[in-house]
Parts: structure tokens; C-alpha cells; sequence
């Protein structure tokens, strides 16, 4: 069903397009593309039919900022549409093909998980679920180093900056965090021999459980349940940590799916609090940026502060480097 | 005496028949570049059997030259597989195989090439130890930009390839390791097939609606075949003196005639049509329809499409045994 909308939506729009634009010689990637759009659309329609009605039914706040809302849609339909990652596979494939062609020619073949275990390759989802496993490990370590790394902070924090959380801003991220992102997840991904075909279905995961766990819902899954899976109050406790005044901060909760990572390394927290959530110092929109391309360039900013700190400023600005990360 | 000729001749028959019918079962291997596995079909019952997992971007295959391994590249996994044609059964990987994108043997078997599309470059390799299953690399040729398609020349001495980037196409010296001449032939250009008298290319211009047919001299473009939107691949049916010519854009095969050089039918198919080859004595044509994950299956009397069958996500080469004779290229 997919499938053939895909081949429609290909042959139709996508392919003559291209034909036009006299890039035929990109074609299978343009074929690629149209895949994720296609799972971006589809995710987009899943993750608001299944979350706008717990937003609706059990809000932790009332949605007060309707333009910081809007401007996190946008964050989402440039990612989850692909505009972005198109971006980023135009700037990398390069780049990648000629590191790939380096490491072949020095004789390094990365081996994949069903290389190291044959076994698997006839088990589809015991394969899907470790590569989730092992996929989730990575994000929980680059997650612990966006917040342990000033300028990686400085970046990191444009994320924590909402005041009004919500389905919608997961993707709220600065494009040079995003970059990073694509780059850490997809060599990983490679590195344990992900197939194309499962890519999306992970990234359909991932994308589903982190809107849920941004979504402003009163839901937790139970005392069992939050240390299965990442809920809304589970995430909710990451969020807070810098925005408490008069209370220590403490980095914790930094698990996209699976609260284990943050149980085994000492960082989980269950206080089975909604708290509110932001950056400490920043408080007007203002200081937050009012629009996407002001917060990217509020962000940037920040970045090259944190590189290049001026003679005697805090190097941690925009929030703090936080404690245990 | 003639009933006894006649009674060995069915005895005959009858144990060929025997010994040969697991292996006869009809066969065809299909690779899903899309989703890094192959898929087994059931040749009589047109429906898919089984599917494997190969390697990450399998592309191209083809038979090694003494038809016992069939050949899977695998093009960002940089590794070749050797599988048994007749059950689709892996029988060893060939590591440190960069970027084997499309492969070929030279005719006197000496040598086997790869175009490299995506690490810009054509490497040759010496097959002499291919019954071991072994290949040594003998020269890595830097050429810009996307190597897609190959042509040999029946000396075995030059290799003609399409940079379908660069819209060019190149011939190189196998031996010494040389680009003889590079030069430019239409927008994005891919397949291609020699003459038989080794004068003349003919180049599929993806970017345009032709056939470019270029002097293998010097790479001059001489004429072109109007075939359709998004000309992409090439297959010769040598029993009736055609070449099938995929056309992607348009969704079209047409049948050009080898000696002519003119347009004789075209087919309308399914698609992005894409590998080809002929089956059932020539009364059938097998190709991958890249969009539409499915492998079609054309009647050429009739012009009808008389099978759609699902595989895998982007299926690209196909082989098919035991009738097929050799691997679509």
C-alpha cells in the first residue's frame, strides 16, 4: 500500500521534476528521498492522532504560547519532511564516499551484527530491537555530551529553551546539533550493518516515542512501565533540570526509548513530578529568540561564545554545565 | 534396432530429466538494492520463494565466466558474493572489493573489471585464479565522475565505460591501465553495448529520449536512436537481431533492431524499467521495475504484460537458470 503510494508520488511529481532539472544521474536518490518523505508524513499523521488527544485530555500546562507551538511545527516538518537531512546527505555523501573508499583501501571492513551472528538474519525482530538497543546507547552518551560540553551545550540548550513543551518539539534542535545528530546515528548505524529498509522503521520508533515523551500530557506509564519505556514524565524530569531555581541542578533522564542507559550509569530519576521546564536566565522571548531563524542565530551565537569565551565571561552561558554529565 | 535406439534415447532423457530437475526448477535471482537482500522466484510459478540477505546495495550480478558462481556486488558493502544460480545459495564472500558497483569479465577471461560509481573509479582485477574464487587488483583508475555501465572489446584489451555524472563516456587500456579517450555524450548517460563490429557504441542518454551512437575511435557522437524519456539500459536478444532499451521516464522497452539501428516496437511497461533478460526461448522478457518493487514479466509476441510479480524495495539485477544465458548488464 505504501509501496505504491511511493511509486505513484514517484512517477508522478518526483521523477519528472528531476527529468526536468536535468539530474537524472541522482535518480535512485531521489527515489530514496521520496521514501522518507513519505515515512515523515506518515509519522507526523501517527505521532499527532496519537498524542494531540492526550495533550487534549490530560495537559501538565495550558498552552499559553501558541507561536512558540507554531514555531516548533516548523522544526519538525523541515526534519521529519526531510529538507534537512537532504541537506546534510548532499554536504556528507561526498565526504563519506571518500572516507569509505580510505578505509577499504587500508584493508578495514566494518563487520555487522549479523556477520558476528548469522542467526539473526532469519530473526527480523529480535535484529530490530537490538539495533534499537544499540542505536538508543549511542543517543544516550552523544545526549550525556550535549549537556557535559560547553559549546556543545551552548548548542544543545536551544532545545531546552521551550516553555510551552509539546508533541512538536522534539525536533526543536539548532541545525549544526541536527548535523551532528545525522552524522553520530548514521555511522553507528553503519557501523552495525543496519539495512536500508529497517532504517526508516527506526527512525519511525524513535520518532513516535520522542514526540510522546516531549508531549505536554500528564501520562506516565507506572512505576514499572517508566523504566521500560521513556514516558512524558520521565522525559519531562530531563527538562527541568535547567529550569530550578533555588534547587540543585542534576543532568539525568537522558534516554530517548529505554530509561535502562540512565538506571545502569546513575542518571535516572523517578520523582513522578510534571515540572516546568526552560533554560534558568531565559525567560523573554527575547533572550529565547522569537521565530526559527532568530533562534538559530541566538544559538550560533552562543556557540562561538562557548569556543572563543571573551577575557573573564562564563564559559557555561546559557544555562550551566551540568552536574554528573 | 531402432526400437533399441529409441528405448536408449528415452532411457536417456529420462535420467538427464531426473539428474537434472532439482536444479532445472527455474530459477530466477532478483537484488533488492534497496533493501540489501536478493529475492528467490519460482520461474514456473512466477512468485517469489524465499529472500535472502546479500550485503549492503547489491546492484549488479552476473555469471562467472565458466558459469558455475553466479556473481552479487555489492556496492557499498565493497564485497562480492559468489552464489550457486541454480538454488540462490551463498558460497563465499569476497572482501576488500571497493564500490563494485557494475561488473564484467573480459572476453579471453583474463580480466575482471568493476565501475566504482560511487569512489569516482575503475579498478581491474586479474581473474585468473576466479575458479579458486579469487581476484587480484591490478590497477585502481581514477575517472570522473559516476562509472556506471561497461563494454568490452572482443580483443580483451579495452574496456568502454559510461560516467554518468559527467555525461561521457571513456575507453581504458585493461592492461596498461590507461584512459585512452573521455569524451562527452549527452546528459546523464548510462548502459551501453558495442557493435559487433567493434565500431560503434551505443550509449543510453538517461537525461534525454536516445540512443547516442558514438565512434569507439575517439567517443564522436555519430547519430541518435530516439527511444524514450530516461533511456537507461540495454539488453540484445541475439535471436531475432534486437536490443531491448529500457526507458524510465517513459516506462517504455523499445526494440531496436542491430543492424538497422531502428526503432522496430516499443512495449509499454511498468515502472522505471531497468535490467532485462530473456527467458522461455525468447517468447518472454524479464526486467525489474525499480518504483514499483515488483519484477515484470512481458510477453514480446503479444506486447502484453502478462505477470507482476512483488519483490523486494528497488529491485535492480536480474539472472535467470537455467535458461537465461548470461546476467543482464
Amino acid at each position: 500500500m505504501i509501496g505504491d503510494i511511493e511509486a505513484w508520488l514517484f512517477e508522478t511529481l518526483v521523477q519528472p521534476a528531476i527529468f526536468e532539472l536535468g539530474l537524472m544521474a541522482y535518480i535512485e536518490d531521489a527515489f530514496t528521498w521520496t521514501q522518507f518523505a513519505l515515512w515523515g508524513v506518515i509519522q507526523i499523521a501517527v505521532i499527532y492522532l496519537v498524542c494531540r488527544p492526550l495533550e487534549a485530555w490530560r495537559p501538565v500546562e495550558p498552552r499559553a504560547d501558541g507561536a512558540a507551538i507554531r514555531t516548533d511545527v516548523i522544526y519538525t516538518l523541515l526534519q521529519r519532511l526531510g529538507v534537512l537531512p537532504l541537506l546534510f546527505f548532499v554536504l556528507f555523501t561526498p565526504l563519506s564516499a571518500w572516507f569509505d573508499g580510505l578505509l577499504r583501501d587500508a584493508g578495514y571492513v566494518p563487520r555487522t551484527i549479523d556477520q558476528w551472528v548469522p542467526a539473526l538474519a532469519g530473526m527480523p525482530l529480535v535484529t530490530f530491537l537490538i539495533y534499537a538497543l544499540v542505536l538508543d546507547f549511542a543517543e544516550y552518551w552523544r545526549h550525556r555530551l550535549q549537556h557535559g560540553l560547553n559549546w556543545w551545550w551552548a548548542l544543545h540548550s536551544l532545545h531546552h529553551d521551550q516553555r510551552q513543551m509539546t508533541l512538536w518539539s522534539d525536533n526543536r534542535n539548532h541545525v549544526l546539533d541536527d548535523v551532528t545528530q545525522a552524522m553520530w546515528m548514521g555511522a553507528v548505524a553503519q557501523l552495525i550493518g543496519v539495512e536500508p529498509g529497517t532504517f526508516p522503521l527506526l527512525v519511525l520508533l524513535f520518532g513516535l516515542v520522542e514526540s510522546l515523551s516531549h508531549a505536554n500530557a500528564r501520562i506516565a506509564f507506572g512505576r514499572f512501565g517508566d523504566r521500560i519505556l521513556v514516558s512524558p514524565r520521565f522525559h519531562r524530569e530531563h527538562h527541568a533540570i535547567a529550569f530550578r531555581p533555588g534547587e540543585p541542578a542534576r543532568a539525568c533522564n537522558f534516554a530517548a526509548l529505554f530509561p535502562l542507559w540512565d538506571m545502569l550509569f546513575g542518571t535516572a530519576r523517578f520523582d513522578g513530578r510534571f515540572a516546568a521546564t526552560g533554560v534558568e536566565g531565559r525567560t523573554t522571548p527575547e533572550a529565547i529568540g522569537r521565530g526559527w531563524l532568530m533562534q538559530q542565530w541566538l544559538g550560533f551565537g552562543r556557540f562561538l561564545r562557548a569556543l572563543v569565551p571573551a577575557r573573564g565571561a562564563d564559559r557555561t552561558e546559557g544555562g550551566r554545565q551540568h552536574e554528573g554529565a | 534396432m531402432r526400437i533399441a535406439r529409441h528405448a536408449a534415447l528415452a532411457a536417456a532423457l529420462l535420467i538427464q530429466g531426473l539428474i537434472a530437475a532439482p536444479a532445472q526448477a527455474g530459477l530466477a535471482i532478483v537484488l533488492n538494492s534497496g533493501e540489501d537482500t536478493y529475492s528467490l522466484i519460482d520461474t514456473d510459478t512466477y512468485k517469489e520463494i524465499g529472500k535472502k540477505p546479500v550485503g549492503r546495495e547489491p546492484h549488479h550480478l552476473m555469471l562467472t565466466p565458466d558459469k558455475r558462481d553466479l556473481l552479487i556486488g555489492n556496492a557499498v558493502g565493497n564485497d562480492l558474493v559468489f552464489v550457486n544460480p541454480a538454488t540462490g545459495d551463498v558460497i563465499k564472500r569476497l572482501d576488500q572489493i571497493a564500490d563494485p558497483y557494475q561488473l564484467g569479465f573480459t572476453p579471453d577471461r583474463k580480466w575482471f573489471v568493476t565501475a566504482a560509481l560511487r569512489l569516482d573509479r575503475v579498478d581491474v582485477y586479474d581473474a585468473k585464479a576466479i575458479g579458486e574464487r579469487k581476484l587480484t587488483l591490478v590497477h585502481r583508475i581514477p575517472i570522473k565522475t559516476m562509472p556506471s555501465h561497461l563494454a568490452f572489446a572482443a580483443d580483451s584489451r579495452r574496456v568502454f565505460v559510461t560516467l554518468q555524472d559527467a555525461g561521457s563516456a571513456a575507453a581504458i587500456d585493461i592492461v596498461d591501465g590507461k584512459i585512452l579517450w573521455q569524451a562527452k555524450v549527452g546528459p546523464d548517460v548510462a548502459g551501453l553495448w558495442l557493435a559487433p563490429k567493434g565500431d560503434k557504441l551505443l550509449i543510453a542518454v538517461m537525461g534525454s529520449d536516445h540512443l547516442a551512437v558514438v565512434d569507439t575511435k575517439d567517443g564522436k557522437v555519430l547519430d541518435k536512436i530516439v527511444t524514450g524519456k530516461g533511456t537507461h539500459q540495454l539488453y540484445e536478444d541475439k535471436g531475432r537481431g534486437l536490443l531491448y532499451v529500457t526507458a524510465r521516464v517513459d516506462n517504455t522497452i523499445a526494440a531496436v533492431d542491430t543492424t538497422t539501428f531502428k526503432v522496430t516496437r516499443v512495449y509499454k511497461v511498468g515502472p522505471g524499467p531497468d535490467c532485462m533478460e530473456i527467458f522461455r526461448g525468447g517468447k518472454e522478457l524479464w526486467y525489474t521495475a525499480r518504483w514499483a518493487k515488483r519484477v515484470e514479466v512481458l510477453d514480446l509476441e503479444s506486447g502484453k504484460v502478462i505477470k507482476k510479480i512483488p519483490v523486494g524495495r528497488s529491485p535492480h539485477g536480474i539472472h535467470l537458470h537455467p535458461d537465461a544465458k548470461t546476467a543482464s548488464r
